[in-house]
């Protein structure tokens, strides 16, 4: 090559740095994000392929139903092709402090060999700290020191559940460092039936201090495989020989498990049974022998009664009898008072009759009247005598009168006599009297004696009863006491009998249902698995695997509209040339050496331009894509490789694109003979646009806006760059929101408007009806639930034709009630799909990959469950995972069967963590309960993967922008080279600077709102295409994008248009008339 | 009264890398408003800068130049741009169209933006073109082109029309037509025109004639006859 030549063509680049930078920039943005975000999947799959080769991730995990044993172990070992096997006990526990508790996995470690062992499987990666070298010593993982707030030294507590009790020696264990585990890459560490049925961590702790029968799983390294891609069909088909091996061992190992199980199983049978006979005989005697004691005490406390009885009956007796006494003295008392008090009655009136007889008696009146009548008597007589004497010739004349008087001495004598008599009468009488009372004075006096008597009498007898009676209670009540205490002892020999006969139909049960159990056991299952089997790895793969199909397409149009661009220069700047070569041809150069400047031009500024982009973009954009799932996996830093084969199809679709381009049109031009290629190429012809046909749009326009008109329409080419260029940004900037529109539905639909529960409660289907109803109760008991439905979902196979997808078979038996956990219906219309009972409604995705339209019959193979004919009755929105709703009418029809339930959709009014927590341990009590879960959880994790996404989308936004960006500042500044004459005239012409950059501007800002138009259109098509390309089976994104997105959109693009406006102003007001216009060289 | 223009001194200078090259050094004339004149000289004489700064394209470093009374020297970039748009009309040796837009069109693209334009159609019937208004440039003949370059010009109704080696591009007989032209409307509009060639034969047509030389002046002649373009031959 010439030098001058070669100087020639170093001058020109750095005379168009302008031309060449912007080449080399959107080569760099083209191959860049194409190689980067191609790259970032290979880069995300080999950063966790290395991660599990490195640390020993299994290659084949083997579970058994029954656990494995040290001799399976062995026999595992000895397979061939297996380079190491490891077991591993596990068991899921809860560990608390300060009353916050979550479920975590206890993992078995070989504390010797994991340190020593370079084949030790599942090796986790020491953080901090150390490995636990003696019992009682754990490690953990990061989550675990965060989420319950210990450090490194403290001792963790576990609470096992009743059936693992056994499992485990310690409870406490000391935190002794921190690890990382192949096994867990992502957040993700599966469900458990305890605590809140979700593990949050793993802790690890030495093989010796579980205390478990069997281990849990054995954990293989196939020879050879780590160096295979773990994501790779070459890595599957190279552990496949081993895996096949594994399952003929299972055979015979299961066997062999089977009867050591068996015969284990039977001998704890027989020895329970004996343990019990022993137990019920020996419960047996203890009670009869407490019955006998206890009847025993009986009888005596009667005979006490009886007795009691006796003694209270003659204490009555006696008590009467004195009594009765008490009562007959004074009985006898007022007799002898009542004759007292007569005779006192009967003397006082034979005093006062004697009184009275004395009063008639007169006697002392009576014998003075006698006594003086008789004295004058004898005084008369004595007179008479004297007289007599005296004369006693009177004698017998006065004889008849001393005779009278004589007689009537004598008469008043005995009247004297006889009054004396009375009166002697009367005193005796009177004297009896006396005596008589003096009698009754001494019987008054003893009876006052008696009365007295009785009186004491009476006191003692009171006195004695209240003793006696006191008595007769205190024993009574001892009595009682005995009896009550007596009953006590029966009522506990009952209860103790009653839990005896419990225990021992328990015990019987029990046994009964071991015998069962054996009866039923299988034989073991061994699952052999592979990584496939790991949920994170899984996951992980399927996140790399969506990225790649987003760069499939993303990047691709991402390209394209870079390659255009470059196409457009190297166009322009072959037709800039072509004077100059004309000239080189004119002094003899040929054809090839001609070329060569552009091709040189070209490739360099392509290979220089596409390597920049390939080191950006394969550093970078991996980067930032692992780091966006950084958050959600827990991996070892991201490892770029320098991906050759991205990197030569970039570099080689670039030089395709502006190398051969350029060497094409150059080859096109150089046909011509040099005169013709020095002549000016003739200007453009100016020609009337079809817009100038539409009169009554043309008239209506200005002078500049039809300039502006048929300026965009005149020059096709650069019309149709600008606008696919642009329109291409839009297209990929509305794709980016697109599917953040798409994603974000998926949230927002599936759980706050197509489902309308926000817990989900799975039990057994065969639960006890007492358990059933325990858990029916919590569940309506709880305050927090607002209501709750019952249904049964079960796997289901949905076969049209040859089309085959699993989906779950909702049914319920209350189709009004349903309607409110569960909304049915079209999206596109809203309308709600009612469920029949002739039909079913399945899930839109599951419609379109079956192809099963309304009307179309399917056919739902539930397994052991039956199979059926069914009619398509409805298509449902749906976002995520199939379903194939039924009522349980139809479900009869169909199966011949009733439905059972086995879930609970309860709708919550607090859906806080705290709350749900509450919820879920209060309900996971219950023994008929599975699993709770919430829509809460399941909507965190799912939203995690969507903002994962988001952020790759960020990254193709970002650089659709630049991209924009570049495009538009390309475009604008061949359009202003283009067009410089025309500029340079219309500022001679006295137009301001602002005129002139409006002039360029309006035709821009027409072709960007064309451009955005068109991008839209191209936008729709392609984020529908990449939608139905990243979406997973189970997975339906939404398929609109939402009008803020177009908004977004437009804007965006139009922002970067206005910025190159503000650019290109800036540079218009520099063009110098005077040189542009003198020079005919170019136009 | 001062003269319609008035230019005094002018120095211009360009600075090529370390090179100062003197374009135009201590230039002074003047020219009366309806004046036909001419700027004659050799390749490199200075005579399209002193044009350009007489147009307001350019500015100059030293020197004044003075338009109908106002100084132009001092104009800064927006005022020159008002300059040409109101009081200027330029005439190229390469016409400098729109090349998409018709001839009627290049003319409303000036009239579109001054004060005080005349009727595009008129102008383009007066220079000959009435049957050609919907042409595009790549439609005319360099003739043709030329004469809506100037219709374009003189639309604007300005108070000087320069011409920068009007016929440069054309063959002789075309030139001599628009020089006729140019003339004529000299004339006829009172418009003072300027017009820039290397061809001396054409200086007895101008009023005046200023000769440059190494980016001085080198004589100043008012020709009091001016001859008519028909009997000048060269």
């Amino acid at each position: 090559m010439g030098k001058s030549l070669m100087k020639d063509i170093f001058r020109e680049i750095s005379n168009t740095r302008k031309r060449f930078l912007s080449l080399f920039f959107i080569v760099l943005m083209g191959v860049g994000v194409f190689g980067g975000i191609k790259a970032a999947s290979q880069d995300m799959k080999l950063t966790a392929s290395k991660y599990a080769a490195d640390y020993n991730l299994f290659d084949i995990q083997i579970l058994s139903t029954m656990g494995l044993t040290n001799d399976d172990l062995n026999s595992i070992k000895s397979v061939n092709g297996v380079l190491s096997a490891y077991p591993f006990y596990t068991v899921d526990a809860v560990a608390d402090k300060n009353n916050k508790g979550f479920v975590v996995k206890v993992i078995s470690i070989d504390p010797v060999k994991i340190n020593k062992d370079k084949n030790y499987v599942n090796k986790p990666k020491l953080l901090e700290g150390r490995f636990p070298e003696d019992n009682s010593e754990c490690v953990v993982e990061t989550k675990f020191l965060k989420d319950l707030g210990f450090s490194i030294g403290d001792t963790v507590t576990i609470n096992l559940d009743s059936q693992d009790q056994d499992n485990i020696k310690s409870k406490k264990f000391k935190i002794v460092g921190v690890v990382e585990t192949p096994y867990y890459i992502s957040r993700d560490r599966g469900s458990s039936n305890v605590g809140n049925g979700q593990i949050q961590a793993f802790m690890m702790v030495p093989q010796s201090d579980f205390s478990m029968d069997a281990y849990t799983e054995i954990d293989v390294l196939v020879n050879g495989a780590k160096k295979f891609s773990t994501f790779s069909d070459e890595y599957y088909n190279f552990i496949q020989p081993v895996k096949d091996d594994l399952t003929k061992l299972s055979k015979t190992r299961s066997e062999i498990r089977y009867e050591e199980i068996k015969n284990k199983a039977q001998k704890e049978i027989d020895d329970a049974k004996k343990a019990l006979e022993d137990k019920e005989t020996k419960y047996n005697k203890e009670l009869s022998d407490a019955k006998a004691k206890l009847d025993k005490t009986k009888i005596a406390l009667q005979n006490s009664q009886i007795q009691l009885n006796k003694k209270q009956a003659s204490f009555n007796e006696q008590m009467v009898l004195n009594q009765k006494k008490i009562d007959d003295g004074k009985r006898q008392i007022a007799e002898t008072q009542a004759s007292i008090s007569q005779n006192e009655i009967d003397l006082n009136n034979a005093v006062a009759e004697i009184q009275a007889k004395e009063k008639e008696l007169n006697y002392d009146e009576n014998m003075k009247k006698l006594s003086s009548t008789y004295d004058e008597l004898n005084s008369s007589l004595n007179q008479l005598n004297s007289e007599i004497n005296n004369n006693p010739s009177l004698k017998d004349q006065l004889k008849p009168k001393i005779d009278e008087l004589n007689g009537q001495i004598a008469s008043i004598s005995k009247q004297i006599d006889t009054l004396n008599a009375n009166k002697k009468a009367l005193d005796e009488n009177m004297a009896q009297l006396n005596q008589e009372k003096s009698q009754l004075e001494s019987a008054k006096a003893q009876l006052a004696a008696s009365q007295e008597n009785i009186k004491e009498q009476e006191l003692a007898l009171s006195k004695a009863k209240t003793q006696g009676e006191m008595q007769i209670d205190n024993a009574a009540k001892q009595l009682n006491d005995a009896l009550l205490k007596l009953n006590d002892n029966y009522k506990k020999y009952e209860a103790n009998k009653a839990e005896f006969y419990k225990e021992i139909s328990e015990a019987k049960e029990k046994i009964a249902s071991s015998e069962e159990k054996l009866k039923d056991l299988k034989r073991p299952t061994w699952y052999i698995l592979d990584r496939k089997s790991n949920i994170g790895y899984v996951e992980y793969g399927d996140e790399a695997d969506r990225i790649k199909a987003l760069g499939n397409v993303f990047p691709t149009i991402f390209f394209l509209v870079a390659a255009l661009v470059s196409l457009t220069s190297m166009t322009r700047m072959v037709e800039e040339q072509r004077t100059q070569m004309g000239i080189f041809k004119a002094l003899g150069y040929g054809r090839l050496a001609i070329m060569f400047k552009f091709v040189f031009y070209s490739s360099v500024a392509t290979i220089l331009g596409g390597f920049a982009g390939l080191l950006l973009g394969f550093n970078i954009l991996p980067r930032i894509i692992f780091n966006a799932y950084g958050m959600m996996y827990t991996l070892p830093p991201v490892i770029t490789e320098f991906n050759l084969y991205y990197a030569f199809v970039g570099i080689f679709a670039a030089l395709v694109s502006t190398t051969a381009v350029a060497a094409l049109v150059c080859f096109n031009d150089l046909r011509e003979v040099p005169a013709s290629l020095m002549r000016l190429k003739a200007p453009m012809a100016g020609k009337r646009v079809l817009l100038e046909k539409v009169g009554f749009i043309w008239s209506r326009l200005d002078f500049m806006q039809k300039v502006t008109a048929r300026n965009i329409f005149r020059y096709k080419r650069r019309f149709l760059m600008t606008v696919i260029g642009i329109g291409g940004c839009t297209a990929l900037l509305l794709t980016g929101f697109g599917i953040r529109d798409s994603i974000n539905i998926i949230v927002s639909k599936q759980f706050n408007e197509i489902f309308k529960y926000q817990m989900i409660t799975t039990f057994k289907s065969d639960a006890s009806k007492t358990d059933l109803k325990m858990l029916t109760d919590a569940i309506n008991s709880d305050k927090n639930i607002k209501e709750s439905i019952m249904l049964n979902q079960s796997s289901v196979d949905v076969i049209k034709g040859n089309a085959k997808k699993s989906a779950f078979l909702v049914v319920t038996g209350d189709k009004n009630k349903f309607r409110d956990f569960i909304i049915l219906r079209n999206r596109n219309t809203g309308a709600e799909i009612p469920l029949k009972d002739d039909g079913v409604v399945i899930t839109e995705k599951l419609s379109n990959m079956l192809k099963a339209k309304n009307g179309d019959y399917i056919y739902l193979d539930a397994g052991s469950g039956g199979k059926a004919k069914v009619k398509v009755d409805g298509i449902a929105e749906n976002y995520l995972q199939h379903y194939v709703y039924m009522s349980s009418s139809m479900y009869e029809k169909l199966f011949n069967k009733k439905m059972t339930s086995n879930e609970i959709l309860s709708k919550l009014n607090d859906s806080s963590s705290v709350k749900e927590d509450e919820i879920s341990q209060k309900i996971l009590k219950s023994k008929a309960v599975m699993t709770v879960n919430f829509i809460s959880s399941v909507k965190k994790t799912f939203q995690d993967v969507v903002n994962n996404l988001l952020s790759v989308v960020l990254v193709l936004i970002v650089s659709a922008g630049t991209l924009a960006f570049v495009v538009l500042y390309n475009l604008t500044n061949i359009n202003i080279t283009e067009r410089i004459r025309e500029l340079a005239t219309m500022k001679v012409l006295g137009f301001y600077d602002e005129e002139v950059s409006l002039y360029v501007m309006r035709e821009n800002f027409i072709l960007t709102i064309i451009g955005i138009l068109l991008g839209f259109v191209m936008g729709v098509f392609l984020h529908r295409y990449l939608m139905s390309t990243v979406e997973v089976d189970i997975l339906m994104f939404g398929r609109n994008i939402e009008p803020m997105s177009f908004l977004y959109s437009a804007l965006i693009t139009m922002g970067f248009s206005i910025i190159v406006s503000i650019v290109v102003h800036f540079q218009l007001k520099k063009v110098d008339m005077v040189k542009s216009l003198k020079s005919p060289e170019i136009d | 009264m001062g003269r319609f223009v008035e230019i005094k001194n002018l120095v211009k200078r360009y600075k090529m890398g370390e090179i100062t090259i003197t374009a135009v050094s201590g230039v002074s004339f003047s020219i009366d408003k309806g004046e036909f004149t001419v700027i004659v000289g050799e390749s490199g004489a200075g005579k399209t800068t002193i044009l350009n700064m007489l147009g307001g394209m350019d500015t100059c470093d030293e020197g004044q130049i003075i338009v109908d009374g106002n100084e132009i020297s001092k104009y800064n970039q927006r005022q020159l741009t008002t300059y040409r748009r109101k009081d200027i009309g330029f005439v190229f040796q390469f016409y400098n169209l729109v090349p998409n837009l018709t001839a009627l069109e290049n003319v409303e693209l000036a009239t579109d933006i001054c004060d005080n334009p005349m009727d595009p159609v008129e102008v383009l019937r007066d220079v000959g073109l009435s049957e050609r208004l919907n042409n595009f440039p790549s439609q005319l003949s360099g003739g043709e082109q030329q004469r809506v370059a100037i219709a374009r010009a003189l639309a604007k109704n300005p108070k000087l029309l320069l011409c920068d080696e009007p016929t440069g591009a054309l063959d002789y007989k075309t030139g001599r037509a628009i020089l006729k032209l140019l003339h004529d409307t000299c004339r006829r509009l009172g418009m003072t025109i300027i017009i820039i060639t290397h061809n001396k034969a054409i200086t007895p047509m101008a009023d005046k004639v200023i000769s440059l030389r190494n980016g001085s002046i080198d004589k100043i002649s008012i020709n009091d006859a001016p001859v008519p373009i028909e009997r000048i031959e060269w």
